[in-house]
């Protein structure tokens, strides 16, 4: 079989397999070996992330996007794949994709979120208060997905 | 005919992997507030989904994903990207090809997507080809790189093709409004009217399903390169993909090697 045919097999075989999650764990994290290629193959409304915060003997405020808007450029673009890095984190916790509900993935996504929120909280509220996150989903109406407790900042 | 061997090949990818080599470290370099302590990929939080891992691994992560160790990470991958077209020997290659797979380690799986992955294999098939010269292993490394490039446009656009949204056209709307990709007011502007976005998804699905055709003829070959390229670089452009036309960049004297090479003999 010639070169050429032996690749258009395998790509083939490699389009026709569904995808398959690695979950977490060290085998997830070595997921980057094992590349899917199945780039924007569904796309789905992205998740977005918001927090409010509570000033001490106040009611809390309304919410807040936390997401930056992506900027950079051609050859360096650190800040705007930042911003693609937290969109990921925030759809891989609304996503069952990555990670089982009772892997421990799932709490560290969680309190990497928490890091994310408790920084833009922090613009707000200096260092005292209270502050909450959640995710929702722009699906038509308005569809929350996860809400944290109300955390100290 | 110009000449085109192995080696021309391996030197030519070196110089372009030097590129997004260096830029995967600098750029997490200059985000680094985000993954030290106290950031949202700070190693304190990361490291507890180790939980239960042997001992002398969590030591070794410890060591080399904290914040101090993974800055001396990214300064050796830096130091390795610029040694990378220089040096002939499969250690530069092999070293930034540990760095790059520590940093997808470190941030659970990946923190560029598909961009870490094509680096590692560019890096990997680099390190393998330099290591072995006219030896079985160049081949290998070399066709690997080959293969893995034309699969990854190969079953992107089989993947796309059995999306009803792709195409009907409506999957490009949908990717425009996506809040994470910078998209210029410009191309929404061209890209507004339903037959646009058809063109368009279209002209995607049929681009990436028939880059396997590079692999059997020189005119084929020609065409879909310049063509990917135009396409990386509108990537850059719409969606703000920089790292993903640097990487890509850099696999194809792979797809050059074998094709003139390896399939024309």
């Amino acid at each position: 079989m010639s070169m050429p045919a032996i690749v258009l097999v395998v790509a083939v075989l490699a389009a026709l397999t569904a995808r398959r999650s690695l979950g977490g764990g060290l085998l997830g994290r070595l997921r980057a070996l094992l590349p899917a290629w199945r780039f924007f193959d569904a796309i789905e409304p992205t998740p977005r992330l918001c927090v409010r915060v509570i000033r001490p003997g106040d009611s809390p405020g309304r919410w807040i996007d936390v997401m930056p808007k992506p900027k950079g450029g051609f050859f360096l673009a650190s800040d705007r794949n930042l911003v693609l890095a937290m969109y990921a984190l925030v759809e891989r916790l609304v996503s069952s994709d990555e990670d089982a509900p009772d892997a421990p993935g799932i709490a560290v996504t969680y309190a990497q979120i928490t890091e994310l929120a408790r920084e833009r909280a922090r613009l707000e509220l200096g260092d005292s208060g209270l502050f909450q996150w959640c995710i929702t989903d722009h699906q038509g109406a308005r569809l929350e997905r996860a809400r944290s407790e109300f955390l100290p900042i | 005919m110009i000449a085109f061997d192995a080696t021309s090949a391996s030197e030519l990818i070196a110089r372009l992997a030097a590129i997004p080599t260096a830029i995967a470290a600098l750029e997490l370099l200059q985000v680094r507030a985000s993954w030290a302590d106290g950031g949202a990929w700070g190693w304190s939080i990361l490291r507890r989904e180790l939980d239960g891992a042997p001992r002398w691994l969590m030591v070794l992560c410890d060591r080399t994903l904290g914040a101090a160790g993974f800055t001396a990470v990214l300064a050796v991958q830096v130091a390795s990207a610029v040694v990378l077209p220089w040096v002939d020997s499969p250690w530069p290659a092999a070293t930034a090809w540990a760095c790059a797979l520590l940093c997808a380690f470190r941030f659970r799986g990946s923190y560029n997507g598909g961009s870490d992955s094509m680096l590692l294999v560019v890096l990997g098939g680099l390190a393998l080809a330099r290591g072995d010269r006219a030896g079985v292993l160049e081949t290998v490394g070399l066709a690997y790189i080959a293969a893995q490039l034309v699969l990854s446009y190969f079953v992107a656009g089989a993947a796309k093709l059995s999306q009803p949204s792709w195409r009907s056209g409506a999957a490009v709307h949908q990717l425009l409004s996506l809040p994470q990709y910078p998209v210029p007011n410009c191309a929404r502007r061209w890209l507004g009217t339903d037959a646009a976005v058809r063109l368009c998804a279209w002209g995607v699905i049929g681009f990436e399903c028939l880059f396997p055709l590079a692999l059997v003829s020189d005119y084929a070959a020609i065409v879909l390169t310049a063509i990917a390229i135009g396409f990386h670089v509108v990537n850059v452009v719409v969606l703000g993909l920089n790292r993903f036309l640097w990487t890509w960049l850099a696999a194809y004297p792979a797809l050059a090697y074998v094709r003139l090479v390896l399939i024309d003999s």
